[in-house]
């Protein structure tokens, strides 16, 4: 399948998702778009607080509510918006079209039950297998995610495995439906570095063998460098640079993007100190207005204060979007 | 099935042979527990003792060959007057008898006839039973009913001839019956008397009810468990871990079935029912009214309600206190009479009666914890006190465990609104005292309606789940937020699904602490009502109402004995709650 003809499955658009602590309302996710097409991987970055665990958790409609709810937006899967749908409807997407797997493995797992019941409960619950037969398919699923003895495995408990082999399971048991979309919030945070590697090979090898597609959320740049087709920097609850990911390496225009790829370590110059961005990120409850990026932007300007930089195409195909006043300042970072 | 046994096997291979899974864990855990496993033993041991108390503790024979002079002389002296009534029945007509009949009676001619045939034919049934197969009065008897029969019958087709002619014939027999079938004189052990047979009868299990039995079989099945589990798994299943899994379900519902089907066989059978009326056995047996060749008593032969006339408040017989002359006077001890202050006169003790059956007069295990105001055997007593005190907490900790989970796994799920109104009610349910509400209840609703220990249960049971509800509620607060609850909403699981199959197994610890708590502090409720008099009816014994039986400090074994059980039970629930809660919580194993 070429890029061009490539169909959506998932698409973002102008996502609010609000917050309200203590009578004040923090708008975690702020407008955000973005576009994931089919059998490939969106790669979201940016730092902690900045909303992408928001977005992928609104896409699943699983925002405690209360104290948070969408504001505004849409969320259309295959063309169906989300957002509308009712929580039955909801309930049938969950896990069997679009699934998910999570940052914290150790508690990602329900402790009091074997492993091979958390997958069984899944498949039985939505693809309606007797239980011999779902009990069969967790354990194929163990194998295809590569855990050793899986006969043995199915019936062991989540404290009686290791970090890497419990997102192994979190993994097996997400793709046990073969969902069209997997969201994985940062899959290997909690990792050690070699069992990192293994995690994302599985699931790109496992994207490769059924098509599905992946949304990838991480604050590693290296990580979506190796792993995504297209990347979307997220700052303060918005989408500030949106590319395929050779071109979003080879030419960062915004000035937080090109922030974030100085900070990271140069194998060549040893003993050097690394570059930070500095100030904080901006609180939720009150964002700086205009261009939210501009209170810890080099070359921020009184006109990036007066309005917010919309999301604009740099090109004619479109491919490559971002938001800022400065672009040609920026260019010489 | 080879297969993966030997891969999981080696799997395991360094974790202790095979794959635990949670039960297996959660045993493996409160086996190293001596104190756990005390608490469990002794509480087995309450149970069972609760349980058995019919069979331990009884007035009545389990086995009884005797010829009862008494029910014998009965039938025989009352046949005649019986065969008079007949006669004079079978004289009318029916026209006769309807203008003779009782004010307001509806009986008819037809219907008379049958209650007077079931009255002769009943007595001469039962003297039938106590004469030997080849005594000489058995065809006077058998005469007699064939006469009786040819008469009614006669009387039936209105033939009011035949039948005035065939009952003078009856009247004829039943006199000859008087005369020769008279038992022996009781009172001369010189007269020469007619030669009866021993009746073999089961009065204690006639008062056993199918209840009962259905817990004594379940009781001795759980008793037993260690050992028919055992030889199941080695024998049937030869070690195999997997299958023993599997037929972890079936051995409970084999157990509750054969229970339950012991139970329908003695309803279907024998269908006993617990008599609380002292039984006649043991009296008639001294005095002679019944000669037994056979009398099979329970270890203790004192019944829950039998009352001895001598031995008012009278001290554990191993306390020498207890000690009572031959005359019946007690020497030492509570018990001595003493001269009445303005008179001088000593009151006349009534001498301690020793009645079939039971130790000595002066035996040490004669009353071990003493008696109580009407001489009933408080041993007896605390035994079949447990049945009550026992199953009022188990059954007010049941209905408030369900309604407190229920209602705390809502609030702390849903959060909210729900969880603010939910919470505002129990709130509210807080300010109820339990203890007043109760007394009040007991008093409005007529004890005849629902017995006053019904309405303890379900009144407990109503009020006091909010602290299982409020420390649910709280657990599914904390759990509601963690990953592995919005990993499995992330399946697409239901609410109901997440709440009870997810967070409801990761919330029980401390609500089965809580739960262990709740059945003390039941037997504790269920204890104080009925020491202020609010609980079991008399002669029904509870261990809180044994403890009312007098507040006089010199009777100490009333206030001590139940205290002591009350004491133990409780310590021990919450033993056992305590292990419970650490046993079930998987994350703190190694």
């Amino acid at each position: 399948m070429s890029e061009a003809n490539r169909k959506a499955l998932l698409e973002v658009d102008g996502l609010r998702t609000y917050f309200r602590s203590e009578g004040e309302i923090a708008r975690a996710v702020d407008g955000v778009s973005y576009t994931i097409l089919e059998g490939e991987t969106l790669g979201v970055v940016g730092e902690s607080g900045c909303g992408k665990s928001v977005t992928s958790l609104s896409i699943m409609r699983l925002i405690p509510d209360p104290p948070g709810w969408i504001e505004a937006g849409e969320i259309r899967f295959r063309g169906r918006n989300l957002v509308a749908c009712s929580e039955q409807e909801m309930r049938q997407i969950r896990g069997n079209e679009i699934a998910m797997i999570f940052q914290e493995p150790m508690t990602a797992l329900n402790p009091v039950f074997t492993v091979g019941s958390q997958i069984i409960e899944a498949v039985r619950e939505h693809q309606g297998l007797d239980p011999d037969a779902a009990r069969a398919r967790a354990i194929e699923m163990l194998e295809l995610v590569g855990i050793p003895i899986p006969e043995a495995r199915v019936d062991e408990y989540p404290h009686q495995l290791s970090g890497g082999m419990r997102q192994r399971v979190m993994i097996a048991m997400a793709m046990s439906c073969d969902p069209d979309l997997l969201i994985a919030d940062e899959p290997t945070t909690a990792l050690d570095v070699t069992v990192q590697a293994q995690i994302l090979d599985l699931i790109a090898e496992l994207q490769e063998r059924t098509g599905m597609s992946v949304l990838l959320i991480t604050h590693d740049l290296a990580v979506v460098a190796e792993n995504a087709h297209h990347v979307a920097v997220m700052y303060a609850g918005k989408v500030v640079e949106y590319a395929p990911v050779e071109e979003l390496f080879a030419r960062p225009r915004h000035p937080y993007t090109i922030g974030l790829f100085r900070s990271l370590p140069d194998l060549a110059k040893p003993g050097e100190r690394l570059a930070t961005i500095p100030g904080i990120v901006p609180s939720a409850f009150a964002f700086p207005s205009g261009c939210r990026y501009r209170t810890r932007c080099p070359i921020a300007r009184d006109e990036c204060a007066a309005a917010e930089p919309p999301l604009a195409a740099l090109d004619q195909d479109g491919v490559h979007t971002v938001a800022c006043h400065l672009l040609e300042e920026a260019a010489k970072l | 099935m080879t297969e993966p046994r030997a891969t999981d096997q080696a799997a395991g291979g360094d974790a202790g042979g095979y794959s635990k899974d949670y039960w297996d864990q959660v045993f493996e855990q409160l086996g190293k527990r001596t104190l756990f496993k005390v608490a469990l033993a002794i509480l087995a041991v309450l149970y069972a003792s609760a349980i058995y108390a019919p069979l331990i503790a009884n007035d009545r024979p389990f086995v009884l060959e005797a010829i009862n002079y008494k029910e014998y002389g009965q039938a025989h002296r009352t046949l005649y007057p019986v065969t008079l009534g007949l006669n004079s029945l079978a004289k009318k007509s029916p026209e006769e008898y309807l203008e003779d009949r009782t004010e307001g009676s509806t009986q008819t001619f037809d219907e008379a006839l049958s209650a007077e045939l079931a009255a002769a034919s009943g007595r001469v049934e039962l003297m039938l039973s106590y004469l030997p197969e080849e005594a000489e009065g058995r065809a006077v008897l058998a005469e007699y009913m064939t006469k009786v029969e040819a008469g009614i019958a006669a009387a039936r087709a209105r033939d009011t001839e035949t039948a005035t002619a065939t009952m003078k014939e009856v009247k004829d027999v039943a006199k000859r019956i008087r005369a020769e079938l008279a038992p022996p004189d009781l009172d001369d052990p010189e007269a020469e008397g007619l030669e009866l047979i021993g009746q073999k009868s089961y009065p204690l299990w006639e008062s056993v009810s199918a209840w009962e039995i259905f817990f004594m079989v379940l009781w001795a099945l759980v008793l037993l468990w260690p050992l028919w589990n055992r030889a199941w798994n080695a024998l049937l299943l030869r070690g195999d871990r997997a299958r023993i899994r599997r037929h972890r379900r079936l051995k409970w519902a084999l157990v509750l079935g054969l229970s339950l089907l012991a139970a329908g066989g003695w309803k279907a059978t024998i269908d006993g029912s617990l008599n609380f009326a002292a039984a006649p056995y043991k009296a008639a047996l001294t005095s002679g009214e019944i000669v037994a060749t056979r009398a099979v008593f329970p270890p203790v032969t004192f019944g829950f309600a039998e009352t001895s006339s001598g031995e008012f408040f009278r001290p554990p017989t191993w306390s020498d206190k207890a000690e009572i002359d031959d005359e019946g006077y007690y020497v030492r001890g509570p018990r001595v009479p003493e001269p009445d202050v303005i008179t001088g006169i000593l009151p006349d003790p009534a001498p301690v009666e020793v009645r079939h059956g039971e130790p000595d007069r002066n035996a040490k295990w004669r009353r071990p914890l003493g008696t109580d105001s009407l001489g009933r055997d408080f041993l007896v007593r605390a035994l079949w006190g447990g049945r009550i005190s026992l199953s009022v907490g188990i059954l007010s900790a049941a209905i408030l465990l369900v309604i407190g989970t229920v209602v705390g796994a809502i609030a702390g799920y849903f959060g909210g609104w729900v969880d603010f109104l939910l919470s505002r009610f129990i709130e509210l349910l807080l300010c109820f005292p339990v203890f007043f509400l109760i007394l009040l209840v007991v008093s409005v609703v007529p004890p005849d309606f629902v017995p006053p220990i019904f309405l303890i249960v379900v009144v407990i049971g109503l009020i006091r789940w909010t602290g299982v509800a409020r420390l649910a509620r709280g657990e599914f607060l904390k759990l509601r937020e963690s990953e592995f609850v919005i990993a499995s909403e992330a399946l697409g699981l239901s609410p109901a699904r997440t709440i009870f199959r997810h967070i409801l197994p990761n919330a029980m610890g401390p609500v089965l602490v809580s739960g262990a708590f709740s059945v003390a502090a039941g037997i504790l409720t269920e204890s104080g009502l009925s020491f202020l008099g609010f609980g079991v009816n008399e002669p029904i014994p509870s261990w809180g109402a044994l403890v009312n039986e007098s507040r006089n400090p010199e009777h100490w074994w009333v206030i001590l004995f139940p205290g002591l059980l009350i004491f133990v039970t409780v310590s021990c629930y919450n033993l056992v709650g305590e292990a419970l809660r650490d046993a079930v919580d998987p994350r703190l194993k190694d």
